[in-house]
């Protein structure tokens, strides 16, 4: 059903004839101290799902990772000859590589799991984007220095007013312009409420397997919760939600602590 | 009920069959269609009275609303939802597939519309320009498109327009190709009562579907998911039958005519030629006049010699 | 002396020649008149026409001519003077009279000079459109010249591409002429857009430019100019970009000091017949910002003239790029890139030296070296007119690049290496036009003699250049 001119580069089965697995190598911002909250968590979303697909791969921290993805938003992955940029696209990318997680799933869940993704992918990662970079205590405390850290002066008070610019019309355009710093409160809130009525209890989203919608919202239920911010209203709207705290541990113990490499093994086979 | 009682309603006008042409009214008639809640509707196809400048407005008890989601929680305090037997599930599920159509096929309208410079001049900017009153239809149609273009922008800021445009129309793509797949066979997406969820497909997909537009990628796509042509139809059938039969009757109508005018064909061939016969002995006889043209003298003498001829024959019978 | 009263109406055509002509002109003519033997003092100087322009610029430049001793020191002098006036970049056109001197303090052999001067107007504009680098665009220009009534003037260039490239410049001059040396400080902003195929990247540049020139010597030919430059460049790769030029994107500050130092002895600058054109650039990169090095660079031209239709050329450049410390990163578009139809022909732009995927990344080592021979048009058409902006060439020009370790402890062989290894060569002909006087055009036809696989060879050339090997 899919035109073939809407293809992107990785689907069109262009180097096709690479051997594979290929080293993959995650490009990101130096997480000590530059990375911001919104890239974080698709930095670490990123990472969990490889974990979760077995796939070794080295972190290369650069200070130019957002202008070096061809989308200008991190991570990235550069594999062979391919440059995969965002989360959803690296998915699919190791979807067309073989590498799936929710090829077991019913037709009917991969369609509410796109939608998950979809839920996630905005509403968390703007209402971030609103805290960082919207929200002007947060802005001038940390995030001006933090982003501005890896740039000479003045180059660093430039790039920070570039940035904002950027990320204000973003947010203008999706409906932010006349949202309060409560409204975002209440839209992440009614997010995390949808999540942790997917959840339920059980072990991950869809089941007992994890799959990306899992690494995604690990990546921003756990960048949020660890992530100093000014106020720390977004860490607590999240810790009222049990199961998605006790979700987001659980993967971080099967996956992020070299002792339970072996429960993620089992997992997986 | 006194006006200030009942709920009133600022609207595109519709067309082609739509209630309305914009996806955010259609959200609200579709959502009071399917809660019975009597809407007083005006068309007024001017959002210069609207403090957002967009349209819908919803006036109600001297309040102004704007925003689809402050309208739809109005409607829940007056316990008019279509979402009664919905479990708390399915209302995350509702969540999830609102933002993903906001993310995927909201873009591509209005791209469709805005951007892509054929259709926004030869179909949206002419209806636009139409519908609106004097001033004001020098003024919108422009401020739509910069803000169409602003979003592509904004959206993709790294990207070429043409990679944008590649990207916008590839994610709605595959959004609706999951929406046919969650819709499967069935009616409605929650059973056999529409939902806010139908609310918010139908009137996503509906204006993509029934506006013609000269380039059309997105309704071909649109097209070949036929559950989905059947659901949008089906919806406009029984819920906004009144637009839906008028336009199909100006459409047959419409059709009527073209064929009459098939018809005529013959006739304006007939017109054509007899046009041409006219023009060409005006010119000729135009000619005659000035002498630009002469028969030739002699001719005529031998016509008379013989006639004279004739009549010598005839004298000898 | 009625032949005395001698006035230059026709000033203009007369001094349009060089001094060189003009005085061996005078040389020619000292047969029948000898101008020297006939003794003149400047009583007068009268300007006409000032109305803006301070007097105290003006008085400082026209000292020389009451040391004049006879009537050719007076000529001379007074075109000299004139073209001072010019120079000023105060007035349009300036017109030269000379008569004796009248009135009751005149002396016997005195002159007086009359200047008369038409000032520029307060402001002015212009609009072309360009067509170059397969890009077309529309140039606006607007000027204040003469801010101040001494000579200041403020600039603004702006030209908008059809592919959504645009540059500006904004640019004051502010010129000193109290000295006998021309000394003259600019400052000036910019924003530039500059695509680059050949290596796979699209340049932005936001910058400010202080410079400091002045001339070494009375005669124009040895010029120093001193540059403090900032400079904003933001690197965006295109979509196929090979990684290693991906990995120089986003957006850096160059904080430089250069020094350019210039003896240029030729007859004139697009073709020359005669003279040596000698031109130093040390840069100093990484007082702030975060982008240092050193880059030096030596460019010589050499010309000789056989024979009246037959010149030879003989130039070449050289350049060495280091970083200063770890700290410190060197951009890609810092980088040397040899090739093109104007630098080493035979070669497309940027097409020898180092690549990837095949796009160029630059060396931090080049020479290059060119000899030319020059001649006319043959049967010489249009000559001492449209004739004079065509010539023939031939051609034979080489040059190497490469990445060159500066470590200390590397040996020495393997610095000459670039010297001995990997040349590349090509020879040609074809034909060389001027416009303008600052640019030329070259159609050529070249084959590359020796040369890498890597490499990417063009057989035709044209180009459009100011610089040229």
């Amino acid at each position: 059903m899919q035109n073939s001119t809407l293809l992107e580069p990785w689907d069109a089965g262009l180097g096709a004839q690479e051997p594979w697995p290929q080293p993959i190598h995650l490009y990101q911002p130096y997480e000590v101290e530059q990375i911001l909250l919104p890239d974080n968590a698709n930095c670490l979303a990123v990472q969990a799902y490889l974990k979760m697909c077995n796939l070794d791969f080295t972190i290369e921290p650069r200070w130019n990772a957002e202008f070096m993805s061809p989308s200008g938003r991190v991570p990235f992955i550069k594999c062979g000859a391919f440059v995969v940029p965002d989360f959803d696209n690296i998915v699919s990318f190791l979807n067309s590589k073989g590498t799936n997680l929710s090829e077991s799933l019913s037709s009917e869940d991969k369609v509410n799991l796109r939608a998950f993704l979809s839920l996630v992918n905005n509403v968390l990662y703007n209402s971030e984007l609103y805290v960082t970079w919207y929200h002007m205590d947060t802005y001038k405390t940390i995030t001006k220095e933090r982003h501005g850290s890896v740039y000479p002066w003045p180059l660093n008070h430039m790039l920070n007013w570039q940035k904002r610019n950027q990320v204000t019309k973003r947010l203008n355009i999706l409906g932010y312009k006349n949202k309060k710093l409560d409204d975002v409160f209440e839209d992440v809130k009614k997010c995390c409420e949808s999540l942790s009525e997917r959840l339920e209890d059980k072990p991950y989203f869809f089941g007992n397997k994890p799959n990306e919608l899992d690494a995604l919202v690990f990546g921003h239920i756990f960048s949020i919760i660890t992530t100093p911010l000014t106020n720390n209203v977004l860490g607590s709207i999240v810790r009222s939600y049990p199961t998605l705290i006790r979700h987001c541990r659980d993967i971080e113990n099967s996956i992020f602590s070299p002792h339970a490499i072996g429960i993620n093994s089992i997992m997986n086979s | 009920m006194s006006s200030n009682e009942s709920f009133q309603l600022e609207i595109w006008k519709g067309d082609w069959g739509l209630p309305s042409v914009e996806v955010d009214c259609l959200k609200i008639l579709a959502y009071a269609k399917f809660s019975n809640l009597s809407l007083h509707v005006k068309t007024t196809n001017n959002p210069f009275k609207s403090p957002t400048g967009q349209l819908p407005v919803l006036r109600y008890q001297n309040e102004v609303y704007t925003s689809v989601d402050q309208i739809f929680d109005l409607f829940q305090q007056h316990k008019f939802t279509p979402d009664i037997d919905i479990t708390r599930l399915q209302s995350a599920e509702i969540d999830a597939f609102k933002t993903m159509l906001d993310e995927c096929v909201r873009p591509a309208i209005q791209y469709l519309w805005w951007v892509d410079v054929q259709n926004l001049n030869q179909v949206i900017r002419p209806w636009y320009c139409k519908v609106l009153s004097f001033p004001f239809n020098f003024y919108y149609p422009g401020k739509y498109e910069k803000q169409a273009k602003f979003m592509v922008e904004a959206l993709h800021p790294t990207k070429e327009e043409k990679d944008a445009e590649v990207s916008i129309y590839s994610k709605a793509q595959k959004c609706i190709t999951l929406l046919s797949t969650r819709l499967g066979e069935s009616n409605y997406f929650f059973g056999s009562n529409p939902t806010t969820f139908d609310v918010l497909v139908f009137s996503h997909l509906a204006p993509i579907l029934k506006v013609p537009l000269p380039n059309c990628s997105l309704q071909n796509h649109l097209k070949a998911c036929s559950n989905l042509v059947k659901f949008t139809n089906g919806i406009l059938q029984k819920y906004f039958e009144d637009d839906y039969q008028e336009y199909e009757k100006s459409k047959s109508e419409k059709e009527m005519k073209t064929k009459v005018q098939k018809d005529d064909f013959p006739n304006k061939r007939r017109n054509q030629i007899l046009a041409g016969i006219f023009a060409g002995t005006a010119m000729l006889g135009y000619a005659w006049s000035m002498g630009i043209v002469q028969a030739p003298e002699d001719d005529h003498r031998q016509m008379e010699y013989m006639y004279a001829d004739d009549a010598e024959e005839d004298d000898d019978e | 002396m009625p032949d005395h009263k001698k006035t230059t109406k026709g000033g203009d055509e007369m001094f349009a020649d060089t001094k060189k002509s003009f005085s061996s002109k005078q040389h020619k003519q000292s047969a029948p008149l000898n101008l020297k033997n006939i003794k003149a003092r400047v009583d007068k100087i009268h300007i006409d026409g000032l109305s803006r322009t301070n007097q105290d610029i003006v008085k400082s430049q026209i000292n020389e001519l009451f040391k004049a001793q006879d009537f050719q020191d007076i000529i001379i002098n007074s075109h000299n003077v004139r073209g001072k006036l010019e120079s000023l970049g105060c007035f349009k056109n300036i017109g030269v009279y000379i008569d004796t001197s009248k009135g009751p303090n005149a002396t016997p052999d005195g002159v007086e000079v009359t200047f008369t001067v038409h000032e520029f107007k307060r402001l002015m504009g212009n609009i072309n459109t360009m067509v170059g680098n397969n890009e077309a665009s529309l140039l606006i220009g607007a000027k204040a010249p003469n801010l101040f009534g001494r000579g200041e003037r403020l600039q603004m260039d702006y030209s908008y591409g059809h592919k959504n490239s645009s540059n500006i410049n904004i640019s004051a001059v502010k010129p000193f002429f109290h000295d006998k040396l021309y000394k003259a400080l600019t400052t000036s902003v910019y924003t530039t857009t500059a695509d680059f195929p050949w290596s796979g990247y699209k340049e932005n540049d936001m910058g400010f430019l202080l410079e400091f020139a002045f001339n070494a010597n009375e005669t124009d030919s040895f010029k120093h100019q001193i540059q403090y430059e900032a400079v904003v460049r933001d690197l965006t790769a295109v979509r196929q970009a090979t990684f290693k030029v991906r990995e120089q994107c986003g957006p850096t500050l160059k904080s430089c000091i250069r020094h350019i130092c210039k003896v240029d002895k030729r007859d004139e600058h697009i073709f020359p017949s005669s003279g040596t054109l000698v031109q130093c650039t040390t840069e100093l990169a990484g007082l702030g910002g975060n982008i240092g090095f050193v880059k030096n660079e030596l460019a010589v031209q050499s010309n000789w003239s056989l024979h009246e239709s037959l010149s030879l050329q003989l130039s070449a450049q050289t350049g060495f790029l280091r970083g200063i410390n770890n700290d410190m990163k060197l951009s890609i578009s810092d980088n040397f890139f040899l090739g093109g139809p104007l630098n080493l022909r035979g070669f497309d732009i940027r097409g020898c030296g180092p690549r990837e995927e095949g796009y160029a990344l630059g060396g931090n080592t080049y020479w290059a070296a060119a000899l030319h021979a020059y001649t006319p048009l043959p049967f010489k058409p249009g000559k001492n007119s449209f004739g004079e902006l065509f010539r023939l060439h031939g051609f034979v020009n080489a040059g190497n690049i490469n990445n060159v370790s500066f470590k200390l402890g590397s040996n020495y062989e393997d610095h000459m290496k670039i010297f001995t290894e990997n040349i590349r060569c090509a020879a040609g002909c074809g034909i060389a036009m001027k416009l303008g006087n600052i640019a030329r055009v070259e159609l050529n036809f070249c084959l590359p003699l020796k040369f890498l696989r890597t490499d990417i060879q063009q057989q035709i050339q044209l180009g459009l250049g100011i610089q040229y090997l």
